[in-house]
């Protein structure tokens, strides 16, 4: 690994190519997303399990939600649903106070980006090649060149930068993670919606997600990202979404959601936090647990 | 690994001497000898049978390459949405039913066939080609391959058939589909429209193909209209196919390997995959072909035999030394 | 192999075997046959058992067969095969040539205890081959292309019995050195041969001799080539093809269709 010092966001370090903050799409005006009576089934379908029962939440500028519950609480159909790709079973996804489906596809793309958990390369091509995808798709005004700088750009900033002319299909699960996450954020759409981004991810690189993360929202973007570390989130993030799996959901300021018994409910597992000048620790009890 | 980017004017140029030097090679060479060839043997034997395998080659290659890129899967080949099996049924029955002294009768029986297969794959699979966006829902990508795999195998269910209820000449003209054949291909003209055409479909949104091999649900939520460039890439897909099975029977590999083998020099988006991988299949079945009805001749093997034999070491080689 | 007794029920593999089990004398004795034997008109009463390809049998067992006449190199040898494990006997015939049949037809006559007749078919096509041989012998080659198919383009070599009609009536297949015994061909490789006449069989087809045949829709493809000598003259023919493709007694009726064919192609020359 090249030695990029972690943790220093480098994101509003004007780099040579220059780099997409969200206000850029957003033009200035303020972008939420709210939920009014939410309710979700496992797969969409009517008769499929209730993940979600009855949401109601928006989300705003400069906020960073994460996204916690346990395995198979619906934290990825949540995030499908959100990106329009999946219909609520019941109420309704506004964004700008218009309902998603409503969105053409490309509007809806300089908006939001989906990045998902799981990816599958089929055929041979280059990271930068993959980053690019998004800044195609969305400036097609924009010359070769630009692109491929900004493509480059963005590897940089999520320290695979020397992996830019690599096969995709080639790298470790923990690079491949990071390419994803740099195309996602060279979308350039405010809102971001990633599901697990710091999976994959060694400490110094997960500082490296939190930094980026911390400096888009402080940019006027939003973020929303499923996350399993209890301390990751609680240092990402200023908001929470806690699934407990059975329809339930509790949210608000991490503050509020982050709570011992809140979690302990929701995982099924006891889990203890330490308080100390506004920060906090959690300890998971995995050998009382089961 | 690292991947360079595409040389592109190596590429055309290559293009620019490769296809005309093929074609000339086909022109030249014929099982009765070599150099120019009499006025007769030109113009009704060797320019429309080097014409028909540059087609068929292109149709099949370009077929392959659509599929490749629309199924996520690199295992697509022009034989796997039914067509194949499709054109095969309605040219053996056209060859058992019609009456004897019907022109082109099997011809008409494939591009009949080819249009009920893929009338049968758009059908029941159109759902599915818009499907498999939500990660929860099993993928479209898959059903469309099973359909097409299922339409195949009903068709080869009714080749049998045949097989079993043929004379002995039918038999061997349903052998000929079966193995494919350049000697009798009867127009040229047909399958090259095919290509162009599904060219003129496919091309210009070539790189939303590329999008969605990467990865169909992400390509939707970039504004990629999936679902419809998923049908169009494969009605393309499905033209091309019926072109070159009437024309020339059902040749194998070509589809398959052609886009591979494209990829492998470095062409890998779909804006140069899909022409390239037309001109190198059409180029490769000329040469193909040329040595099927030349290195026997007066006899000829099946043009199969050659390309097997050529394009799997061929492929393997470039594989494996790009791995190394 | 001999048989203790003359054989009684008797199976024929192969429409050629049973016109030469009818021309032998033993037609009588015949309780199955494959499909295609219908020469002469009393073996289509014979039930059907399967094709030279697909033997039914079952059938074959229940017909409880003292003998069954086999096509060597025409039937599925995995089904012959399972014949023997039934041990039905049966006794292989393989004729090369047109100089084989009359071997044939005395065997099966030994078989069928029906020496007399087969004997007297014997000679009759001994004596009709060799009248034939005379006529022909000394008569200025022509060079002949038989098209077995169309689609795929396909011809015979020398070894085939065909081509021995062909050199009977002095005629050269002018693939005949091919080492495959159906070659297939391209049709630059016909037009480059040039030869002087184009025969290809009439399916099915029995009587009429050889028909001049230049609307013939799986020999109009020569057409469109003016400089074959074979279209310059108007040498398109169709033979009978049930006479000249099956190694029976028939193939000199076949033969004297083509000599007929090749003679009309030398006056041309």
């Amino acid at each position: 690994m090249t030695s990029q010092t972690p943790g220093r966001p480098k994101f509003d370090a004007a780099p040579s190519g220059g780099g997409v903050s969200p206000k850029a799409n957003t033009g200035g005006s303020s972008l939420s997303l709210r939920l009014e009576h939410v309710a979700l089934h496992a797969g969409g379908k009517p008769d499929g399990r209730v993940l979600i029962g009855d949401l109601s939440l928006s989300m705003n500028p400069g906020e960073r939600w994460v996204l916690l519950g346990p395995n198979g609480a619906g934290k990825s159909t949540l995030l499908v649903a959100l990106a329009g790709l999946l219909q609520p079973n019941a109420g309704s996804i506004l964004l700008q106070g218009k309902p998603l489906a409503d969105w053409p596809g490309e509007a809806l793309a300089r908006q939001r980006a989906w990045c998902p958990q799981f990816w599958l390369d089929p055929f041979p091509v280059s990271a930068w090649e993959t980053v690019a995808c998004a800044l195609f798709a969305l400036q097609p005004e924009q010359s070769a060149n630009e692109v491929e700088t900004r493509a480059r750009h963005w590897l940089a900033e999520f320290d695979v930068g020397h992996l830019a002319d690599s096969d995709v299909r080639m790298l470790s699960g923990g690079e491949r993670q990071r390419i994803a996450l740099a195309t996602a954020c060279a979308q350039g759409a405010p809102l971001l919606l990633l599901d697990e981004p710091s999976s994959h991810l060694d400490w110094s690189h997960q500082a490296l997600l939190q930094a980026r993360l911390k400096t888009w929202a402080a940019n006027g973007g939003t973020v929303l990202a499923a996350v399993h570390d209890l301390n990751l989130a609680w240092t990402l993030a200023t908001h929470a979404l806690l699934l407990d799996g059975k329809g339930g959901a509790v949210h608000g300021v991490r503050e509020a959601v982050l709570t011992a018994e809140q979690l302990s409910a929701a995982y099924g597992v006891p889990v203890s936090l330490r308080e100390e000048n506004d920060a906090r620790w959690f300890r998971v009890d995995l050998e009382n647990s089961v | 690994m690292t991947l360079k980017p595409p040389p592109l004017t190596l590429a055309l140029l290559l293009a620019a001497l490769g296809v005309p030097a093929a074609l000339l090679l086909g022109l030249l060479s014929g099982s009765s000898g070599w150099g120019w060839p009499s006025e007769e043997i030109l113009w009704l034997i060797r320019l429309p049978r080097v014409l028909a395998a540059f087609g068929t080659g292109a149709a099949l290659a370009l077929a392959g390459a659509l599929i490749q890129l629309v199924t996520r899967n690199p295992l697509g080949d022009p034989h796997v949405l039914g067509v194949t099996s499709g054109a095969s049924v309605g040219a053996l029955l056209m060859l058992m039913l019609a009456p004897t002294g019907m022109l082109l009768a099997p011809e008409i029986g494939a591009v009949i066939g080819a249009l009920g297969a893929m009338s049968l794959v758009f059908a029941l699979a159109w759902r599915s080609m818009g499907r498999g966006l939500a990660p929860s829902a099993s993928p479209g990508t898959v059903i469309v391959l099973l359909v097409g795999v299922m339409i195949g195998a009903a068709c080869s269910a009714g080749v049998s058939f045949m097989l079993a209820m043929a004379n002995d000449l039918q038999l061997r003209n349903i052998v000929f589909w079966l193995l494919g054949d350049l000697n009798g291909a009867a127009l040229w003209w047909p399958v090259w429209a095919a290509v162009g055409f599904a060219l003129m479909l496919a091309w210009p949104r070539a790189q939303e193909l590329d999008w969605i091999a990467r990865g169909d649900a992400w390509a939707w939520t970039l504004g990629v209209p999936v679902a419809k460039r998923r049908r169009i890439a494969l009605f393309a897909a499905c033209l091309a196919t019926g072109a070159a099975v009437a024309t020339a029977g059902s040749i194998g590999f070509v589809g398959l390997v052609a886009p591979h083998i494209v990829r492998l020099t470095g062409l890998r988006h779909a804006r140069m995959l899909l022409p390239f991988s037309a001109l190198f299949g059409g180029v490769f079945l000329v040469l193909a072909d040329t040595v099927a009805r030349t290195v026997i001749a007066p006899a000829q093997l099946p043009v199969g035999v050659i390309s097997a034999s050529v394009g799997v070491p061929l492929f393997l080689m470039l594989l494996l030394r790009r791995r190394a | 192999m001999t048989l203790k007794a003359p054989a009684q029920r008797v199976l024929s593999l192969a429409p050629s075997l049973t016109e030469m089990l009818f021309e032998a004398g033993g037609g009588d004795k015949l309780v199955g046959a494959v499909e295609y034997s219908d020469f002469p008109p009393p073996a289509l009463k014979v039930p059907r058992i399967g094709s030279n390809q697909k033997l039914d049998l079952e059938r074959i067992a229940t017909l409880k067969p003292d003998l069954v006449l086999v096509w060597f190199h025409g039937n599925a040898q995995r089904e012959v095969e399972r014949l023997r494990a039934l041990s039905i006997p049966m006794v292989y015939f393989e004729p090369h040539g047109i100089a084989d049949i009359p071997g044939v037809l005395e065997r099966i006559g030994q078989l069928m205890g029906s020496e007399r007749v087969a004997s007297a078919a014997a000679t009759k096509f001994r004596a009709r081959h060799a009248t034939l041989q005379k006529e022909y012998a000394g008569r200025t080659p022509v060079r002949v292309f038989y098209q077995i198919a169309q689609k795929p383009l396909l011809t015979i070599n020398d070894q085939q019995i065909i081509s021995d009609v062909i050199r009977l009536c002095g005629g050269v297949n002018v693939f005949g050195k091919e080492s495959s015994l159906v070659p297939q061909l391209s049709t630059e490789s016909v037009v480059a041969a040039n030869p002087d006449v184009i025969l290809t069989a009439r399916m099915g087809g029995s009587g009429e001799g050889a028909v001049r045949a230049m609307d013939e829709a799986s020999l109009a493809g020569w057409l469109k080539f003016g400089s074959l000598t074979a279209v310059k003259n108007k040498q398109l023919w169709l033979i009978p093809g049930d006479q000249i493709s099956r190694h029976g007694p028939r193939i000199l009726d076949g033969a004297q269709a083509i000599c007929m064919a090749l003679d009309e192609a030398r006056k041309a020359k």
